[in-house]
């Protein structure tokens, strides 16, 4: 049976964030994605809080892992201070409180469809050792868990970022994260970096039915943050840097890929299914 | 807590039907779904074969209920013979085997994601008596049960054929269903003119990702079945024609009204 550790970094948030409304749902969705998994997969799921942090109440069958002492605001000053977190401290975390052989990263805003993990588990059967999933974007009318059958009908938009993440454990020695952290742009890329440089197959799941967003809010965009967005695509070009150093270059579909913005970006061809 | 009563017509087939890859695929999307919905919705899940075919093998959760005793072949000739299901016969199976509060009724070959009963009890508190559910298109390189997951993942095409219908049970007395047959196209039609003439309130959802199908064949549209179109199509006028003097006249640009501009 596949062992898959999965993290998500809750936080307290004030009344105004769109977090009141997403993170419960988030939870629910994870909670009810562990249970109908139970018989196939072995699901780990855990949650990292920053230390000083009031503690949120975790659901039933989420594993509290040891706080993180530091935030990009102890590392760098900026315009205004956000405590965001890193994702090196929040992998690290979990890299030292699990033995699972699959991590999976996601973004606290993003809720799972209920065969999330055992679609997972299938994408790992076939091969695949590192995925990330692009979620799908619900209308934001939803607030409340009662409504999540809705939600999980939904079919959506698809999205073109990055906020779900699939990797085999043992890579994670090698990846380079140096100060990258949550909550801006660019953290993707510099995990979609290190996966594909380590794995044996990596894809990209760009339309595919296993995660979603209730709304598009793009509060991250605000230009009162642009200088934790440049932070991270400065920090995101130097670890470019020492990936392409240490592989000897990347072919030009993946260069452009890891690098490129806009039209200029070129796609790999990922499917989810290919007829062997 | 809300009572469903699930009905589909399982089938023998040949090694050359898309069903031999589908029934097992809905049988097991069908279980799963039940239990998903466990303690919140009841659901029973039934099948109706013929009387004198071979058992199809179905998981412990299903009811059997009592055999089909015809097929379209026993009440009019065809170029060439089916054995296809009166849609009223399957029903009428179901009304009287059944307590439930709501009927659905889907072809053997559409599976259901796993949050399909709970959908439909969600739709159902806000007050819709009967409606329709369109299906997904997902690709037809999927033959197993084990690749269910990846089915599920699948967000498939758009699909605009009717093929899951959802009523309250108390409008099937009133349900005209002539001796129109499974199988074959109009089916659709006629059930959308019972359910919207008598439900007080009808819809078609054509965007949810509930249901899905493998592949999009159309076996059934092949020219030599085309005079079982005609039959349905023939039943369909009949009882359109009966509910508009009755129900009556429909907005001929909605539903069921529309359908006389295909009749």
């Amino acid at each position: 049976m596949i062992s898959l550790a999965h993290i998500i970094h809750p936080g307290i948030v004030e009344k105004s964030s769109d977090l009141v409304i997403a993170q419960p749902i988030t939870f629910e969705t994870m909670r009810i994605a562990w249970t109908f998994a139970k018989d196939a997969v072995d699901v780990h799921l855990y949650a990292v809080q920053h230390h000083d942090e009031e503690r949120i109440p975790l659901p039933q069958g989420f594993i509290r892992v040891p706080d993180l002492k530091r935030s990009i605001a102890d590392i760098k000053t900026f315009k205004r201070k956000r405590k965001l977190a890193l994702v090196k401290d929040i992998l690290d975390t979990l890299s030292e409180s699990s033995l699972a052989e699959y991590f999976i990263y996601t973004n606290v805003d993003i809720a799972l469809q209920p065969y999330f993990y055992l679609s997972i588990a299938k994408i790992i059967e076939k091969g695949t050792d590192a995925f990330v999933i692009n979620r799908r974007t619900i209308p934001g009318r939803y607030g409340d868990i009662e409504r999540i059958p809705f939600m999980y009908a939904e079919v959506g938009e698809p999205h073109p970022g990055y906020d779900c993440f699939v990797f085999r454990r043992d890579m994670y020695p090698k990846f380079k994260l140096g100060t990258i952290c949550i909550g801006t742009p660019w953290i993707g890329r510099a995990l979609l970096a290190n996966m594909v440089i380590y794995s044996n197959q990596f894809k990209e799941f760009r339309k595919e039915h296993l995660t979603f967003h209730i709304g598009d809010s793009l509060e991250w965009r605000k230009d009162e943050y642009r200088d934790y967005f440049q932070n991270n695509r400065n920090e995101y070009l130097r670890i470019f840097r020492l990936l392409e150093e240490e592989k000897g270059g990347f072919q030009p579909v993946w260069h452009s890929y890891l690098l490129e913005t806009g039209r200029n970006r070129q796609f790999p061809e990922f499917e989810l299914w290919k007829t062997e | 807590m809300i009572s469903l009563a699930h009905v589909i017509n399982p089938v023998v087939v040949d090694h050359t039907s898309d069903l031999i890859a589908a029934q097992p695929i809905t049988f097991e999307t069908m279980r799963v779904a039940k239990e998903f919905s466990k303690n919140r919705v009841d659901v029973d899940l039934c099948a109706v074969q013929f009387y004198d075919e071979p058992r199809v093998l179905l998981p412990g959760e299903f009811i059997k209920l009592p055999d089909l005793t015809r097929s379209i072949a026993d009440i009019k000739a065809f170029k060439r013979k089916r054995k296809l299901a009166l849609i009223k016969d399957i029903l009428d199976a179901l009304s009287k085997s059944s307590l439930a509060e709501y009927f659905i009724y889907t072809n053997v070959d559409i599976a259901l994601q796993p949050y399909f009963y709970l959908m439909v009890s969600c739709i159902v508190r806000q007050g819709y008596d009967a409606f329709i559910i369109n299906r997904r298109t997902i690709p037809e390189a999927y033959t197993r049960i084990e690749q269910i997951p990846l089915m599920y993942a699948e967000l498939g095409e758009k699909h605009r054929g009717w093929d899951c219908f959802i009523f309250h049970r108390s409008l099937y007395p009133r349900f005209r269903l002539g001796t129109a047959c499974i199988g074959s196209g109009w089916i659709g039609r006629l059930m959308i003119t019972n359910m919207s003439a008598l439900a007080k309130k009808f819809e078609i959802f054509t965007d949810l990702h509930v249901t899905f199908h493998i592949g999009n064949k159309k076996a059934w549209k092949a020219p030599p079945w085309d005079d079982y179109l005609e039959h349905n199509k023939n039943e369909c006028r009949r009882i359109l024609e009966d509910f508009d003097l009755k129900y009556g006249p429909f907005d001929r640009s909605g539903l069921p009204g529309r359908f006389f501009s295909r009749l």
